[in-house]
Parts: C-alpha cells; sequence; structure tokens
C-alpha cells in the first residue's frame, strides 16, 4: 500500500500531459554546432583532454572528471574540436563549455574499448563516472557524490525516480514505456551492487521501489511487466506536484521522517532518477557513455510537440527550429513550465538536466498588488514554509530573519508563485534571498 | 541576455476574482432578506454599498492605488453591514444609519489602514459595531423604552407571509406600520404570532413586528426567566424553548426578527458551502466557530433568576427536574429542548452570518490552518459568553464582538501558530 503524498501541501495541478504522452520517441538530427558543458552545474568539474582543432568520434572521452564528484565528458557528435567558452546554462550560470563542429564530418559511432566494472558499490561508482552519467533532472545533483553518502550512511533504499510530477513533460514516461527492459536491467544491476532484498517483505536488507506516476498507464504498464521477477517494486503514486522532489519522494515511499531540504541520502535513501537508470544500464551493458537523452518538446507556441531523443549539448534554436514554431511564440523554458528556467529568444543548450523545451505563447503574469493574506502559498508550499512572509522579509532586508524561517528550506518548486491571487514573484524573491544567503556565506 | 524564473503558468486566480465571488455568494442573502423584510431592505443594501463604493473610488483615486480587488471589497463591505442592519417603518433613518455605518467603515475600518490587504478588522464588522453604539435607540437594545414604551424588548419589523415581496415598508403609511407619535395600540401585537410554520395569516397586517430570538436568548441570560417554583414544572431553558421564541423552523428559514441577512441559516449556509467548496475558505473555519458556540451554549453556566442562580449544562437542565420516571418519552422531550435551545444560539443573531462570510475574510484571519481553528474556537466560546455575561448593549452583538477580538488577536496567533523548527 503506497501512500497518496508524505508531504504537506503539493497541488494537483492541470498539467496537460495528454498532449505529448502517446507521442514515440523521434531522433532530432545531429546540427551543424553543439555546445558540450564540461560542468553541469552538479557539483563535479571535467578537464578537457583534447586540444583545440583535434578531431573527436560520437562517443569519444572529451574531457575527465577533475575532482570527486566529477564525471567524463564525452562528445556527443563526430567533428572537431573548437573553442571552450563559457556559455550560460540554464539558469543563467556562466560554465565552460566546448564547441565542436560538426558540418564537414560523417556520423559515426566510436568504437571507444568498454571497460568492465565489478559488481559493488565502488564498481557502481567507477561506473557512472567513466560514463558521465549525473542525475538527469533539474536541480539533481551529482550521483556520485549520493552514492557514496548514501552507502556510508547504510543504505535502506533505492528508489527510481521515474514521477515526472512537473506539467508538459512526458520524457521520463515514453523512456519507461519504450525501454523498459533497459531500464529494468539496470535496477537489476542495481539491486545486484546493492545487494537488496528481494521477496516478501520480511526479508533483511535494503530494498528497491521504482516510483511512477499512476496516470501514465502505459509506462505503468510497460514497467510493471518487465520488472516482473525482478527485485525492484512498482509504486504508482498520485499526480501531487512536487512528488518528484526526492527528498519529498523518498518520505512518501518510506515515511523516513525526510522533509524538504534534508538529504536523503544522509538517511540511507538513494534516489535516482530513471533517466539516469537507463544511461547506466547501457554504460554497463553497451559500453555506450551518455550522449543523449530524452526531452519533450511541447507548449502552445511549438507545432510539433514531442519527445525527441536528442545529443547532449544541442542548441536550443537549432531544436526550435527543427520542430517549427508558432508565429505567437514567445517563451522558451529549459524544463517544464514550473522550475525550467525562461528565455525570450531561443537560447541556451540542453545539458545532461534538461528534461524538456517548453514553448509558450505568453506567460499570463498580472501586475502584482499587496497581499491579501489568502495563505495559499503556506497552504501548498511542501516545505511547510510561509512564502508571503519571507518575501516581506526579504523585501525589507532582513534575510537574516528569512534564515531563521527556514529560507534555505525552499526547493524552489515554484506553486506559491503560481497559486498567489495577489500575483506577488515569491518565488523570485526567495530565489534573491537564497542567492544573498549564499554570498554572505561565501564572504564569511 | 535575460533569463527568467519559473513558475510560467498561473493559476489565474485573482483577489478581485475572490472577492467578487464572496459578493456573488451572498445574492441568496439578499433575496431573501428582500422577502421577508420587503423593498426598503434593498434601499438599506443600495445606501451602504454605494457610499463604501463611492468612498472606495475617491480615495483609491487619492491614494494613487490601483488594486482591482478594492472596488468589489468596498460592495463586500457595503452589504455585509448593510445585512446586519434590521429594516425600520421610518425609511429616512435607516438610511443615514446605513450611509453613516458605511462611511465609518470605509474610513476607519479600511483606508486608515492603507486600504485593500492592509487593515486589521473587517471593515464591516467596525461599521457594525460603531453603528450599534452610535444609534443604540434605533438599532440597539438600550433606550427602546422611549419608543416602545415600558417593553425593554426591541421589535423588528417583518413582513406577514401572504405579503411576500409586495409590502413596502418605507413607502406605506398606514397606520398599521408603527410611526413616530403613533398610539402603539393600533399595531399588530407580537402575541398574535405564532410563527409563518403555524400561523393563519391576518388579513389587514402587512408585517409584524417581532422580537429577535438572539435577545430572548439573552433575557435567558439575565435572569429574566425564572425556573417553575415547583421542582417538576418546566425549567426556564424549556418556558423559553417553548413558549417564547418562535419555532426552530423558522430561524432556519429566516422568517424572524433581526438583521436583514442574519436570520436565513438557510441561504446563508448555501453561500458558506459555495465559498468552501471554491477554496475561498476553509471548512475547518466556519466549523470550528460553530462547534464552539454550540458547545459553549451547551455548557457554559446560565445565571437564572433574580438571584443569579446558575444553572449549569443548560442543554441538559429540564432533565433533572422531570426525572426519569416519566419514562424515555419524557428523556427525549427534555433533550430535545436542549439541543432546540442550543441551535437557537447558533442560527439567531448573526452567528452564521459571522462564521461564513465575516470570519472568513482574509486579510483578517490567521493565514494557517492551526491559527484557523483556535481564531474559530475563540470567536465561537466569546460569541456565547458575550451572550449570556454581556451587557445589555453588547449582547445582541456577541459574534461581531467576539469576531472583533480575535481579529485583533490574529497577529498573535500566527506568530503562534508560524513554522518552528524542521527535522533536518
Amino acid at each position: 500500500m503506497v501512500r497518496h503524498k508524505g508531504f504537506p501541501g503539493g497541488a494537483i495541478l492541470p498539467n496537460d500531459k495528454g498532449l505529448s504522452e502517446g507521442l514515440e520517441i523521434q531522433d532530432i538530427p545531429v546540427f551543424s554546432t553543439v555546445q558540450v558543458a564540461l560542468d553541469d552545474g552538479a557539483g563535479g568539474r571535467a578537464e578537457a583532454t583534447v586540444q583545440a582543432g583535434q578531431k573527436v568520434s560520437c562517443g569519444e572521452c572529451i574531457a575527465s572528471a577533475a575532482n570527486a564528484d566529477g564525471v567524463n565528458v564525452h562528445s556527443p557528435v563526430s567533428g572537431q574540436v573548437g573553442q571552450i567558452e563559457q556559455i550560460a546554462l540554464a539558469d543563467g550560470s556562466q560554465k565552460p563549455a566546448m564547441i565542436i563542429d560538426t558540418s564537414d564530418q560523417k556520423q559515426s559511432e566510436g568504437a571507444g574499448e568498454r571497460p568492465s566494472w565489478k559488481v559493488y558499490s565502488e564498481g557502481l561508482i567507477k561506473c557512472l563516472r567513466w560514463a558521465g552519467i549525473t542525475q538527469m533532472q533539474l536541480g539533481g545533483g551529482s550521483l556520485v557524490a549520493e552514492v557514496r553518502k548514501a552507502t556510508k550512511a547504510g543504505l535502506r533504499w533505492v528508489i527510481i525516480n521515474g514521477v515526472e510530477s512537473e506539467p508538459l513533460i512526458t520524457c521520463e514516461s515514453r523512456l519507461m514505456s519504450e525501454c523498459s527492459s533497459e531500464i529494468a536491467q539496470g535496477c537489476e544491476l542495481l539491486a545486484e551492487v546493492f545487494a537488496l532484498a528481494g521477496g516478501g517483505e520480511k526479508s533483511a536488507g535494503p530494498r528497491g521501489i521504482l516510483a511512477l506516476c499512476g496516470g501514465r498507464r502505459q509506462a505503468l504498464g510497460a514497467m510493471g511487466k518487465a520488472l516482473q521477477g525482478g527485485r525492484f517494486r512498482l509504486a504508482a503514486l498520485a499526480d501531487v506536484y512536487p512528488q518528484d522532489e526526492e527528498a519529498l519522494l523518498a518520505n512518501t515511499l518510506t515515511n523516513a521522517g525526510l522533509r524538504a531540504g534534508s538529504d536523503p541520502a544522509e538517511a540511507g535513501v538513494l534516489v535516482i532518477n530513471a533517466s539516469s537508470v537507463w544511461a547506466l544500464s547501457q554504460a554497463w551493458y553497451q559500453g555506450k557513455p551518455l550522449t543523449e537523452r530524452v526531452i519533450t518538446v511541447s507548449g502552445d507556441g511549438t507545432e510539433r510537440i514531442g519527445n525527441y531523443r536528442v545529443r547532449i549539448g544541442t542548441r536550443v534554436q537549432d531544436i526550435a527550429e527543427h520542430v517549427g514554431l508558432l508565429p505567437e511564440a514567445s517563451v522558451y523554458i529549459l524544463g517544464g513550465p514550473f522550475r525550467g528556467w525562461g528565455r525570450e529568444k531561443p537560447q541556451g543548450v540542453i545539458t545532461k538536466n534538461i528534461t524538456g523545451l517548453t514553448i509558450l505563447s505568453k506567460v499570463d503574469r498580472q501586475r502584482p498588488v499587496a497581499c491579501i493574506r489568502c495563505g495559499w502559498c503556506s497552504d501548498d508550499c511542501p516545505a511547510e514554509l510561509e512564502p508571503a512572509r519571507l518575501y516581506q522579509l526579504i523585501e525589507a532586508g532582513r534575510v537574516d530573519k528569512a534564515q531563521k524561517a527556514f529560507l534555505e528550506d525552499c526547493i524552489e518548486c515554484g506553486l506559491c508563485s503560481y497559486v498567489c491571487p495577489s500575483h506577488l514573484p515569491l518565488l523570485e524573491k526567495i530565489r534573491l534571498g537564497k542567492w544573498s544567503l549564499r554570498k554572505e556565506g561565501r564572504k564569511a | 541576455m535575460k533569463i527568467k524564473s519559473g513558475p510560467h503558468l498561473y493559476s489565474g486566480e485573482s483577489g478581485r476574482r475572490i472577492v467578487w465571488t464572496q459578493v456573488g455568494t451572498l445574492w441568496l442573502v439578499v433575496v431573501v432578506s428582500a422577502a421577508f423584510f420587503g423593498w426598503s431592505s434593498l434601499m438599506v443594501l443600495a445606501g451602504s454599498v454605494g457610499t463604501c463604493v463611492a468612498i472606495d473610488l475617491a480615495l483609491s483615486r487619492l491614494a494613487g492605488s490601483r488594486n482591482p480587488a478594492s472596488l468589489p471589497h468596498a460592495v463586500l463591505t457595503g452589504l455585509l453591514l448593510g445585512l446586519s442592519l434590521p429594516v425600520m417603518s421610518e425609511m429616512g433613518l435607516m438610511l443615514r444609519i446605513a450611509v453613516l455605518g458605511a462611511i465609518i467603515a470605509s474610513l476607519l475600518g479600511k483606508w486608515i489602514f492603507g486600504g485593500m490587504g492592509h487593515y486589521i478588522w473587517h471593515p464591516a464588522l467596525v461599521g457594525i459595531l460603531a453603528v450599534h453604539f452610535l444609534f443604540q435607540a434605533e438599532v440597539g437594545m438600550v433606550g427602546k423604552d422611549k419608543y416602545l414604551g415600558g417593553d425593554r424588548r426591541e421589535k423588528y419589523l417583518l413582513l406577514s407571509n401572504n405579503a411576500l415581496l409586495v409590502g413596502d415598508l418605507s413607502r406605506n403609511q398606514e397606520p398599521r406600520f408603527y410611526q413616530f407619535g403613533q398610539d402603539r395600540s393600533k399595531l399588530l401585537q407580537p402575541n398574535d404570532y405564532s410563527g409563518w410554520c403555524v400561523s393563519v395569516p391576518v388579513e389587514p397586517a402587512q408585517a409584524w413586528q417581532l422580537y429577535r430570538p438572539v435577545q430572548i436568548l439573552q433575557e435567558l441570560g439575565k435572569g429574566q426567566i425564572r425556573n417553575s417554583a415547583s421542582g417538576t414544572g418546566p425549567s426556564a431553558v424549556e418556558q423559553v424553548v417553548y413558549l417564547a421564541l418562535p419555532p426552530l423552523a423558522d430561524a432556519v428559514v429566516g422568517c424572524t426578527g433581526g438583521g436583514l441577512g442574519e436570520t436565513s441559516v438557510v441561504a446563508i449556509l448555501l453561500g458558506g458551502l459555495f465559498l468552501i467548496y471554491r477554496g475561498y475558505v476553509r471548512w475547518q473555519l466556519p466549523v470550528s466557530f460553530l462547534a464552539a458556540a454550540a458547545v459553549s451554549a451547551a455548557v457554559l453556566p446560565l445565571p437564572v433568576g433574580p438571584s443569579g442562580e446558575l444553572v449549569w449544562l443548560p442543554a441538559l437542565s429540564g432533565m433533572s427536574r422531570a426525572g426519569a420516571a416519566n419514562g424515555f418519552d419524557d428523556w427525549w422531550r427534555l433533550l430535545a429542548v436542549g439541543l432546540s435551545y442550543v441551535s437557537f444560539h447558533l442560527c439567531s443573531g448573526g452567528l452564521m452570518l459571522a462564521a461564513f462570510f465575516l470570519a472568513g475574510d482574509m486579510a483578517t484571519r490567521p493565514i494557517r490552518l492551526g491559527g484557523q481553528i483556535i481564531f474559530g474556537v475563540g470567536a465561537g466560546v466569546l460569541t456565547i459568553v458575550a451572550r449570556i455575561y454581556g451587557g445589555w448593549a453588547m449582547a445582541p452583538l456577541g459574534a461581531y464582538s467576539a469576531l472583533l477580538v480575535m481579529n485583533t488577536l490574529t497577529p498573535l496567533i500566527d506568530w503562534l501558530t508560524r513554522a518552528k523548527s524542521r527535522g533536518k
């Protein structure tokens, strides 16, 4: 028996997933330029191992992990390496990226030798670092670090996160519908690595759960079939946003007293994104490093809504041209409409953690007026915060008081701004407060 | 490059929509008030709403504030203020009271704090209380002797049930309606009234003058109605329920004396349930308000008789007298008396209007659910305390004054129920 949700607040949103849920994953061609971020903000760094002007083939390692949490970066295309430039990631932070020009190269799979790893957690970490696998959703951290932390804390649960509660985004449900056997293979691998207990409830040892949203029938059916006889249990959860936040999901499934802002890995709960499990299975069994991912292109500003397999580093501009823009398209969002980052022009690149490209005709944002104390922001806040109060504190310059009101526990889901009948930019202000706290922290 | 933070979708809710919905849910209450109290009730409402709107338009412009929710909120304030006032035979006086109340509500209740969202008391409450204290003789309790010849009870006009929507109290100058200096003996006396449910229409009459049930309840608490001398006779509560109060059905439907929108429990409940359905009021707030009031009415000791003899557990007070000797039927009858007594407390004196519409005002109630329950319980208990132990002037305003106190305590309740700690 799985609980409806294991966190306060949250909301059932009109998610319009029907637009792209039933559409098969299509390949997007390779465009003339890709920009591969060497650091995608997950905490790991990588240093380039190839020189400008050098020719690389698809799947070749172009940067190797440079710190403990870092992962390798592979060329997603065959082409000629250009300069390393600073590019803006989805959230606007400047990171180095390698520009690869593909214009005069025939695309071919590089026949890199496939290393082999031992089936225990250190072997898994080695594989993740070799293949460049991180948490493949916005805000996801370094998977390597989380595996380390969870094993150190004494692993109790392995949770595969395929919940995807963000509106419009269906890339993971699609992946689970179409590549269920690969994901099931990855699950079994994890079960083997962590010696998960199978069978009845009474057997000892850590357990594995694959969680997805009960509303995604096709993915549910496919994964149910694929996981049969395996050690992973399937959990169909309520379609409550933000069910897919790591700590909240972990609490729904394990009831371990986790809240927004706490780190499930430290409580021995390892949460892995379903796309990351798919990438792991590709790497472990077929020797393919992570060079592509599935994204959902949706919204009312695009001609061909769908799920697309794109190379990491593909520019938004190219994708937008490929899928076709409607004349009214005016907002380009990297990610879903809630946690994604919007731009007025098709700019930015696809990194490993981008789940979708949402192209909207307009953002229906009205002029903010005085708070009427409806309390809806507090009601819906999954972190039990009082966003309206934080807003007032930060606006008054009292970030220290906001910190005492648990500002840092905010998971930036955006529900407060969504429900606010006074149209206050609550999430923006809270992000500003968190940003200035981080800045102070660096100074101190 | 400009990068925008999420969310990029919005729920489409707005303060304007919330307040217009609250105004819209009052339409049934307004219609019912016109049915029971005549067209003049609409005049009273028009006076208070018009004044509130005019002041709001003027001050919005003056203050340069363009909050789109402010205007509908002025309409709501005017409506709630008007619905708490009684209709009287003298229309001019009634309109003057409504307009003055609206001015006080708008200026002292709302704009002095900076308008929409900034006030600390519900503006309509400020207006209601100000009017009741300024015009005690006309709309309040005290000083009625001057007009009503020694009867301390106030009488409110109500249309007779064959005169739905036709009796215009403001224009009808026939001697059936009370006017200053007129011989009161010509008026239809309340003794003729036995409730809409059971009364036969009296041909020439188009209106009755009625006591407000809340006032009779209050007299019970003031020792005006006593336990019968013999140990087995009807208790004071029983006497009140069976002899003095109108049938409970009348109090629920709304054909009793009282403020224009206070009397009809059915109309208020329908509107309130719609607000709950839309999520603009959490059900826990009115439910905790009403539940606390019901429990307080049932258990708070009632001073009966001139010596202030206390009746504990008034809801069960009949039982000890009759005893179980008479068998089950008698027990049941006495329990019915207790339940009716509690129900009358809930159905009278603006308690329903306060619980669903005035307490649900977002700016003046605590924001968290726990705080709202504290707020509701506090208001419910204070209402009954004011009715039973309050003075003559305070008692009929029980629900309103209790709510004003709780409005004042709202920042404190918010502070008590704030997010305290988090397990890391």
